[in-house]
């Protein structure tokens, strides 16, 4: 859907980071099952509960290499970028999506970094306009910093213009 | 960047101690001398809890910055995940200052910051010396946006009278079509029903003979009408009642809607406060031509949505001319472009993977619903052909326009649901496409606006919705709310 074309792009690191994240999710999720399911082993609990379980056991297994794939096809997709006047997402592979944001109805920037993310000197960007809020995942802090300032730049000149 | 005045660690930890008073009775005076394990342990844990809220609200202090540059709020936060956080002045709603007596011991106030932002929690500065809190109400009040608001309204206030202009007044015609279309002669069902409910023993007796006795064609059709033109004239009364002297009028600032025969009741609405409007026509009112307008305006917070309902009964061709009488930047025809054909295929294939779900449920499961013994694959049809049906028409009764300023959606399956939105008060504009979509060249537009759900028009073509998307960036201007 050739809208404008936007240039800028998520940290490169993006995809590392999303499949440790999925990693550790399953890990921690395979942990809790499994503990469950040894309890439900060894404590005869009903048949059905047992099944359920192992249920939940596997399907994050089987899940797993999508989760792995998925990061690849968010990265490429990805793109952002801002104007004077405007701040423009786009991305999905399946569902492609474009955002169009005027800077005008930006009323809040915020920056956050979670442990993860911090390991690997990224950031998420988060904007709140009028009516929604949007998040530009995965950047690097340094550029991340700079757009925060850019976006709260623009969001105010639009102000004082008025 | 600073720090809270450091105030703030006693006020907490008197509040901790005020929420704490019973335990520490408790568990100090009143058993103080107890060992059994409860009151031993309850001890411990309560002297724990208590430290470790202690300390936390300490790091919390030292990590919490603020600082204040023209216009924007700057806020750090957070002791393990740092968060940086920017407010703007606009954003906030209003302040609101109070001063315990506790404050007042110390020379000192609080400060609420409340935020448009819903999502937002708001701001509270809980210990504030006087002039920081003067500094933070000037940084507030700094803000111009606000401040040419309030202008605005002082002079739709106080100033020049512009002339009063009545736009539509609700004559005998329209109260009766209103009584009809309302259904207020079905009235009568009711209230046969509730006297016969009320009638005593001595009554029944009557309406017993009344039941069995037979009574001739004329007898019948004479009842039958005095019912119908008692119910009538009941609906029309009251109908009138409640749209008598229905009235709208308008002067350069603002619309007044007023109404009421005996209990009369007014509303005036700035007309810079209205994001859209609705216009709604059920099956009935589509039978007598009339429609119901809605006009969306903000309210007091964004997620407010009040909506003010002109005369719910208004003739449609009427409607076409009074609202740009009402609102003059909407002078526009209904809605006249269709959907493209394969628009039509998207909207209909769309939704069959849910009918392939329902068909395998109802192949393992074959229900017999109200013990109708029926083949399973009957529903399946059945639910194949009403969506597809439902679809195809919600296509096919799909239109939707837009010119310089103003974008209008039609949608709707048996009803018709019409919605103008200026762009101006649009604040996001959104375009996608799904894998369907995109093989057949199609695109879905979502418009956001500030006090109306999401406004969604699928399955136009990819141009079209290009197009739409190009005319939101070139007429997205800036304007007050």
């Amino acid at each position: 859907m050739n809208g404008p074309i936007l240039r800028k792009r998520l940290s490169n690191q993006a995809v590392k980071v999303w499949i440790v994240t999925e990693i550790t999710a399953t890990i921690f999720v395979l942990l809790v099952v499994g503990v469950v399911l040894w309890a439900s082993l060894h404590l005869d609990w009903p048949l059905w509960i047992r099944w359920s379980f192992f249920f939940f056991a596997v399907f994050p297994i089987f899940l797993l290499p999508w989760s792995m794939y998925r990061p690849f096809l968010l990265y490429r997709n990805w793109r952002y970028d801002v104007s004077v006047e405007f701040l423009r997402l786009k991305r999905g592979a399946l569902k492609e999506v474009h955002d169009l944001i005027p800077m005008s109805k930006v009323q809040h920037v915020r920056m956050e970094q979670g442990p993860l993310l911090k390991k690997y000197g990224l950031c998420t960007i988060k904007v709140q306009t009028i009516s929604s809020s949007h998040e530009i995942p995965m950047l690097p802090k340094d550029i991340a910093v700079q757009l925060k300032e850019r976006i709260a730049f623009h969001a105010r000149i639009v102000e004082e213009s008025e | 960047m600073k720090r809270q005045n450091p105030l703030v660690l006693l006020f907490e930890f008197l509040k901790l101690m005020k929420s704490g008073v019973f335990f520490i009775f408790l568990l100090f005076i009143l058993r103080g001398g107890d060992d059994s394990a409860f009151f031993e342990y309850g001890r411990y844990v309560f002297v724990t809890a208590f430290s470790l809220s202690m300390l936390m609200t300490l790091m919390q202090w030292v990590t919490h910055k603020y600082s204040l540059e023209e216009g924007a709020l700057e806020w750090q936060k957070g002791v393990f995940a740092k968060k940086n956080e920017t407010l703007y002045s606009r954003s906030i709603k209003h302040v609101n200052r109070h001063t315990s007596f506790l404050h007042t011991c110390f020379g000192v106030t609080s400060i609420e910051l409340a935020t448009e932002l819903d999502s937002e929690e708001d701001i509270i500065f809980r210990v504030l010396t006087l002039e920081e809190a003067d500094r933070i109400e000037s940084f507030v009040k700094s803000n111009e946006f606000i401040n040419s608001n309030k202008i605005k309204e002082s002079i739709y206030k106080t100033g020049v009278e512009s002339e009063l202009m009545v736009n539509f007044r609700a004559g005998i015609k329209d109260i009766l079509k209103a009584s009809f279309v309302s259904f207020s002669f079905l009235l009568f069902i009711p209230f046969t029903l509730s006297i016969i409910s009320k009638l005593n023993d001595w009554d029944r007796q009557v309406l017993d003979y009344l039941l069995n006795h037979e009574f001739s064609w004329g007898q019948l059709i004479l009842f039958a009408l005095v019912v119908l033109i008692g119910s009538t004239v009941l609906g029309i009364v009251k109908t009138y009642s409640k749209y008598g002297n229905y009235e709208i009028t308008t002067d350069q600032f603002y619309i007044y809607i007023s109404n009421g025969v005996s209990h009369k009741s007014s509303l005036s609405i700035p007309k810079f406060k209205v994001q859209g409007i609705e216009v709604t026509q059920s099956i009935s009112k589509r039978i007598t031509r009339t429609a119901k307008v809605n006009l969306m305006v903000t309210g007091a917070s964004p997620s407010e949505v009040e909506s003010y309902q002109l005369f719910p009964f208004l003739p449609l061709n009427r409607i076409h001319t009074l609202i740009p009488e009402l609102l003059p930047q909407y002078r526009i025809a209904w809605p006249q472009t269709r959907l493209p054909k394969r628009g039509g295929l998207s909207r209909i294939v769309h939704p069959l993977w849910l009918g392939g779900v329902f068909t395998v449920g109802l192949f393992l499961w074959e229900p017999v619903p109200y013990g109708i013994m029926q083949p399973w694959w009957v529903y399946s049809m059945l639910f194949f052909f009403v969506v597809v049906l439902a679809k195809w028409i919600s296509f096919w009764r799909t239109r939707y326009s837009f010119d310089t300023e103003i974008l209008q959606l039609r949608t709707g399956i048996l009803h018709n649901y019409t919605v103008m939105m200026e762009s101006g008060k649009i604040t996001e504009m959104q375009m996608t496409r799904n894998l369907l979509q995109k093989y057949l060249r199609l695109g879905t537009i979502q418009s956001k606006n500030r006090s109306m759900k999401p406004k969604v028009l699928k399955d136009l073509t990819i141009e079209e919705s290009r197009k739409i998307y190009h005319w939101y960036e070139r007429h997205h201007v800036y304007s007050d709310n």
